[in-house]
């Protein structure tokens, strides 16, 4: 059978009325658990491969998967309007957004979030209906050193962006990735600085981390200001029309974000928290002249992070298809579904179950269609919390923190993390120290310690050698060293000498 | 850079101090690591190189202050406290005990006390300690903010509460 025939084939399955309100139904309900910050993506596909388990394949595979997409999209909302990142996902849209909604713009924040999501969305299906066989083929190349330099690439990455000083960016990082190593060693079984509690033997959970230092330290400061901002001001008056307008004038670096956050949605194992976090890098360092400084609330600083949370999840599935490696958590969810409905992903899928990847691709465009109009429609009913004063807001946010901390991993003792990690980002946040590199630190944290450990193993310490004889790992190393030189003072302000000639 | 307050002089300081504090602990904590006979697969390596980076960022950022600092009093363009700015943080820091004290409070309690009385009880104080409304409005909210949380924690999501 011809590819032409095998979608159009794909079609007629796809554009049943089941399946479409399956789609619909999916993406509203990822909206709503994405933006609930503490119910994950993870948690929620997790719960519906038991409750499809007696489906067929393809209405449990559409239903999976249109909740993936509203889940990751959904995270900007609460990153927007109570700066706790929904999902980790999210964490690069609070930076610009969170102030977009203390000036006011709120629903616009969201609704250019939307956009991007939906572009990303899109460009990410695209990329996984052609370059899933080349894609694959390059992040199979790919080794500890690789692996190592990407997550390394991804903190630096982070601390040049979420803060004014790239010093302080780094030491949050450092933090976080010292966090990491808190619990069971992941090479030899042995606990590291445990000090004898049994609860820490497994590790600190970065979600209590993102809950506390975000949330918390967010509530704390709310309250210590005690600010009277007159909230009904604050959703604006924008339309659907100003949306595309400012996705228009960001139309070039929308497609760049796309393309990078497929790509490292196709990485395994890295997935669109950094793809986010390294856009947002590339819009702070490319947009020219942005509607705001970067950090006070540039639309350009949601627009492309979400655009590349989005394009991720196309780029996630490739390898998940092509070689049965499961980027993340959720991939790994999904295969799991595959497996209980008798699918073996693989090099097959492309030779014997052409018509299932045609339903995949599918189910992820339309998917993202659902969340256009979903997410046009919700915006201001969603901007309509900003309506609830801050004395009645922040408790409610605390509450939410608790459960949302809890539910990880149903023990108390990861509340009382969340509360040392909030009291912890109050002081940060009091001393300009930014918060993303530190939940970034903890989640790669553990990546970047085996990785590195599994190389100096590999090339038996030899890591010049290591690092210096794979042509993949000169590129990162080249890219690494640019993030950080970009922000030196010296390179600005050679930046600074040679644009101003260029001007004269 | 120059500091704007000697508040946040004092902040920088502290902040920066307690990162050298956390390198150096995590330095000597890194070394009592087993070394499992190769050095380099020791899980003190990554650990102690993060130690590292932290102790010589934090010196750094340290050093490059205090010079800032003696520049500033030699220029005597040092930092200009505003007394306006000192009283309102004053103020600020006080507004902050009691709430902290009801979350702490909220935090242990949980798992002793049912998860929705402590939680009703934590919204009302902390609301009636931010002045949100009169008593009764309080309560109500409370009561629904809760209810909110059993029907789509407990029975949509199928949560586990405290």
């Amino acid at each position: 059978m011809e590819w032409g025939e095998i979608i159009l084939k794909a079609f007629f399955i796809i554009l049943s009325p089941k399946l479409i309100f399956l789609i619909i139904i999916g993406v509203g309900a990822g909206i709503v658990v994405g933006a609930l910050p503490g119910l994950s993506a993870t948690m929620a596909t997790a719960l519906l491969t038991s409750l499809t388990f007696g489906w067929d394949i393809n209405p449990a595979i559409v239903l999976i998967i249109s909740v993936w997409v509203g889940a990751v999209y959904g995270g900007n909302k609460s990153s927007i309007l109570i700066n706790i990142p929904g999902t980790p996902a999210a964490l690069a849209a609070a930076f610009d957004g969170y102030p977009m909604f203390k000036l006011g713009e709120a629903s616009f924040g969201m609704g250019v979030a939307t956009i991007g999501s939906f572009i990303g969305g899109i460009f990410g299906a695209i990329v996984l209906a052609f370059g899933a066989p080349l894609v694959a083929k390059i992040a199979l190349r790919f080794g500890p050193p690789e692996y190592f330099l990407l997550v390394i690439w991804g903190l630096t990455a982070i601390g040049s962006v979420s803060g004014k000083s790239l010093a302080k960016g780094f030491l949050t990082a450092c933090l976080g990735l010292a966090v990491s190593t808190v619990g069971m060693d992941i090479m030899y079984g042995t606990g590291r600085f445990t000090f004898g509690y049994v609860q820490l033997q497994g590790g600190i959970h970065f979600v209590p981390v993102l809950i506390g230092a975000f949330g918390l330290a967010e509530a704390l400061l709310q309250i210590e200001k005690n600010e009277t901002i007159k909230l009904e001001k604050m959703i604006g008056t924008d339309t659907i029309r100003d949306y595309f307008l400012a996705f228009f004038k960001q139309f070039s670096l929308t497609m760049r974000c796309s393309f990078i956050g497929a790509i490292i949605g196709a990485i395994p194992g890295i997935g669109a928290e950094v793809a986010s976090i390294v856009t947002y890098d590339h819009a702070k360092h490319t947009v020219k002249n942005p509607s705001r400084p970067f950090g006070e609330g540039a639309y350009e600083g949601v627009l492309a992070p979400q655009t590349a949370n989005n394009a991720a999840l196309g780029g996630a599935l490739i390898p998940l298809l092509t070689l049965g490696i499961p980027g993340d958590a959720v991939t790994a969810v999904i295969l799991g579904v595959l497996y209980i409905h008798g699918i073996r992903p693989g090099p097959l899928v492309f030779s014997e179950g052409k018509s299932f990847f045609a339903i995949i691709v599918l189910v992820v465009l339309l998917a993202h269609f659902a969340l256009l109009w979903l997410g046009l429609m919700g915006n201001k009913v969603f901007a309509s919390i900003i309506k609830i004063p801050i004395s009645v807001l922040m408790p409610i946010v605390i509450a939410l923190s608790v459960v949302g901390s809890f539910s990880i991993q149903n023990r108390v003792f990861d509340v009382y993390m969340m509360l040392l990690f909030g009291i912890v980002g109050y002081f940060l946040k009091k001393g300009d120290y930014p918060i993303g590199p530190l939940v970034l630190g903890i989640i790669l944290g553990n990546m970047a310690d085996g990785e590195l450990r599994r190389t100096l193993a590999l090339y038996e310490g030899e890591v010049l050698k290591a690092f210096l004889t794979r042509p993949i790992t000169i590129l990162l190393i080249i890219m690494i060293a640019t993030t950080i030189l970009s922000q030196t003072n010296f390179t600005k302000k050679i930046i600074g000498t040679i644009s101003s000639k260029f001007k004269k | 850079m120059t500091f704007s307050t000697s508040s946040e002089k004092l902040k920088e300081y502290v902040i920066l101090i307690a990162f050298l504090i956390f390198g150096i602990l995590l330095l000597i904590a890194s070394s009592y690591q087993p070394s499992f006979g190769e050095s380099n697969q020791s899980p003190g390596v990554f650990p102690a190189v993060v130690a590292i980076i932290i102790i010589f960022t934090s010196s750094f950022m340290l050093i490059k202050y205090l010079v800032i600092d003696f520049r500033a009093k030699r220029t005597k363009k040092g930092p200009s406290p505003s007394t306006e700015i000192e009283i309102e943080q004053k103020d600020q820091k006080g507004k902050l005990l009691v709430p902290l004290i009801i979350i702490i409070l909220y935090a242990l309690l949980i798992g002793h006390i049912n998860f929705f009385v402590v939680t009703f009880l934590f919204l009302a104080a902390l609301m009636f300690y931010l002045k949100a409304g009169k008593i009764k409005t309080i309560f109500i909210i409370s009561l629904v903010v809760v209810i909110s949380f059993k029907i789509v924690f407990e029975l949509i999501f199928k949560v586990i509460l405290p």
